[in-house]
């Protein structure tokens, strides 16, 4: 069994001076460089939105282009406009590959300027990163305004760059990897994150992402949240003032015609007192504008951080009308190995709150981890009947991936078990079958679960809409958000019945046996695409109807991306 | 008529040619296709007949029909064109008839048992929606 080598620990922070955003410190745009920043642009990419905010403040000239996994439209573009610097986000891990394509196809066209990434898992393997995408030249590691303001004032001078606080760099001597820069202490610092090409005025709901706050204290063993922002010390949660952060909304409720704002703090609530103390300000300095029941916000938080009170004043002050839930598992062992420190009632306690308060909500969940048995994983399906056979939300399912930087991956390392490639790490389980259970499982739901048009997407998008209040749309009457329960319960009973199936038939057989005859998990699997194809049409007239009779003949907007029925604009 | 538009129509077409098909396989099972598709055919596939192929198509791996109109019964047999008793009797010796369940294999028999868990995980939640919407304050 090969090993993965385990990627170096950051070195320790050094103290450097936050980069002055004051106003003496501000260029006219075009002074400076010619900057294009690539990445996805779901739900408004704010981290690229925040290091154009940052480069144009020091008068860099930024656009952001959505990545395609084409280079050709990039290359036509960088051929077109000839950026000194090209910025890449790299969100997601298993897109390095494509990633180190669209570099190789800019430097085949010819392109000499800077090339640099950011992101998480860059932030953590930067050797892997550099050493297998020649013609990448440099890594903005971990938290990025400040450094990526730095390496373009030295390339603007021209300026040796390669030893830089915070960046990792491909040298002809190899890869160097710098200490690490202090993280920002003081986020209102920080220009606003830069919107001016986003069209929310063209959106059937026009909706933007927000932050109000960066890090989360919790040590989640599948989570590289805490060790991004731990990398760089300081505090493990910082937040922004509640009035700077209603003020951004205001203008862009005002000035854009925002609606709904999407609040894409890993941890809004984050921890005990002084978490709520600080949302419960957020929110009443929202009601105290003429924003008061005008728009909605969506947060995500840990079930054992939803409070009736909170939550109410969240919701009749702030507009709050969807929480994502990290529930990850409800099963005692399986969150004990996720380290989630909280019992499986405190997300039943959670969801009788949001039912209680008419909220919609929707959740993570992993039914499968590295240390998984039958009998967890069939608790886990059993507890997705208790939490959500009502259908109040749909269920959505998936494995723990080991991510870089997460201690489960350190612990599958540590243990020989960890498997496949730098960018696309792997594992099996301990017991075979479930690795069989598993490939079935993939097979079977991945329309359902991992595709704009599938059931979890269209149905998370209709809850959503269904709970929604906003100026200018009514509200979903009782009997429609009844009748979209009872589609998504429907939808989560079938899955569950499913699931339970695959696994007992799993379990009582051996990996010789599951083999030598498939037919059985060959009919569940048929069968789970044909009541989901019955389900999907049914959804899709539902939602329609619905949409027209509110008076929205436009598209699906706001969460088109990731969470309606996707159309094209 | 934008991509959601197109989906649901597509659906709807697709769902709606599955019923066709299944009720004409039916019909040529039982030797009196040629009898219906003769008359106008303005009328959607008749309950009773929906029901056996909902039955076949439990046992068959064939999409079974979600929700059979109750007025197609009677406009059926008042009619006069179809009789349910004649219809099983043209069933051929030696065919097998479609509730015949002992001659079904393990997966059709297991397939009829995952569907029928699908429409009972549907009653399930209608029973619960409609007895929320009886217990809600509002007029008689």
């Amino acid at each position: 069994m090969a090993l993965i080598p385990v990627a170096a620990a950051p070195a320790t922070p050094v103290e450097r001076p936050d980069v002055d955003f004051g106003p003496g410190t501000r260029r006219a745009v075009g002074d400076g460089l010619t900057v294009l920043l690539v990445g996805f642009e779901d739900q408004d990419n704010l981290g690229l939105r925040y290091l154009m905010s940052a480069a144009e403040h020091h008068g860099h000239r930024c656009r952001i282009v959505t990545y395609d996994a084409d280079p050709s439209s990039l290359v036509a573009e960088v051929r077109a406009h000839r950026p000194d610097l090209v910025g890449l986000s790299l969100i997601f891990q298993y897109m390095a590959p494509a990633f180190a394509r669209v570099i190789e196809a800019l430097r085949a066209d010819g392109y000499g300027g800077h090339v640099t990434m950011g992101g998480h898992y860059p932030s953590f393997d930067p050797e892997q990163v550099l050493g297998r995408m020649p013609g990448l030249d440099s890594i903005v590691r971990f938290e990025g305004e400040a450094t990526f303001v730095e390496l373009l004032a030295h390339l603007e001078r021209g300026q040796p760059w390669s030893h830089l606080a915070g960046l990792a760099a491909a040298t002809a001597a190899g890869v160097v990897v710098n200490p690490l820069r202090a993280s920002i202490e003081d986020l209102d610092l920080l220009p606003r994150p830069e919107r001016g090409d986003v069209a929310y005025e063209r959106q059937a709901l026009a909706t933007a992402s927000i932050l109000g706050s960066r890090g989360c204290p919790w040590n989640c063993s599948f989570c590289s949240i805490r060790p991004f922002y731990e990398a760089q010390g300081g505090a493990l949660r910082r937040l922004r003032s509640p009035q700077a952060v209603a003020d951004e909304m205001r203008s862009l409720h005002r000035d854009r015609g925002v609606v709904a704002f999407l609040f894409q703090d890993d941890d809004f609530m984050a921890t005990g007192r002084r978490g709520r103390a600080w949302a419960v300000e957020l929110a009443q300095a929202v009601g105290r504008s003429e924003m008061r029941g005008r728009v909605s916000m969506k947060i995500s938080c840990r079930s054992d951080e939803v409070h009736l009170d909170a939550m109410r004043t969240l919701r009749d002050e702030g507009g709050l009308t969807h929480v994502y839930l990290g529930v990850e598992s409800g099963d005692d062992e399986a969150l004990a190995h996720l380290n989630k420190q909280l019992k499986p009632e405190a997300h039943l306690r959670a969801g009788a709150i949001l039912r209680e308060l008419g909220m919609s909500f929707d959740f993570g969940y992993m039914l499968l981890e590295p240390y998984s048995t039958f009998d967890t994983v069939i608790a886990n399906v059993d507890f997705l009947d208790r939490f959500v056979g009502d259908g109040w939300t749909v269920a959505t399912f998936c494995r723990t991936l080991p991510y870089a930087g997460t201690p489960v991956k350190r612990h599958l390392e540590a243990e020989g078990r960890l498997l496949g490639t730098a960018f696309d790490p792997d594992y099996t389980f301990l017991d075979p079958r479930l690795d069989l259970f598993y490939d079935w499982m993939l097979q079977a739901f991945r329309r359902r679960n991992f595709t704009d048009d599938g059931l979890c997407g269209s149905l998370r998008a209709l809850q959503f809409e269904l709970h929604l209040h906003v100026a200018g749309r009514r509200a979903a009457t009782a009997g429609e958000q009844a009748y979209g329960r009872h589609l998504t319960a429907v939808a989560n009973r079938v899955a569950t019945y499913t699931l339970r199936a695959a696994l007992e038939h799993c379990r009582s057989r051996s990996v010789d046996a599951l083999l030598e005859d498939p037919s059985s998990l060959i009919g569940l699997l048929e069968h789970e695409q044909r009541e989901e194809a019955r389900l999907e049409a049914e959804v899709a007239e539902f939602y329609l109807s619905f949409r027209r009779d509110v008076g929205d003949v436009r598209k699906p907007g706001g969460f088109e991306r990731t969470w309606t029925l996707a159309t094209s604009s | 008529m934008d991509r959601l538009e197109m989906y649901a129509l597509q659906r709807q077409h697709q769902t709606l040619a599955r019923r066709l098909e299944l009720v004409e396989a039916i019909l040529e099972r039982s030797g009196i296709i040629e009898a219906v598709v003769q008359g106008p055919r303005t009328d959607p596939p008749p309950d009773d007949l929906g029901r056996l192929g909902g039955l076949a198509g439990l046992f068959g791996g064939i999409v079974p029909i979600a929700d059979p109109a109750p007025d197609d019964v009677v406009r059926w047999i008042g009619a006069g064109r179809l009789n349910l008793a004649e219809i099983l009797r043209r069933f051929k010796p030696g065919d097998p008839a479609p509730i015949d369940i002992s001659r079904f294999t393990k997966v059709q028999l297991e397939s009829a048992m995952h569907s029928i868990a699908a429409e009972r995980a549907r009653l399930d939640s209608l029973e619960s929606m409609v007895k929320e919407q009886m217990s809600a304050p509002g007029p008689g």
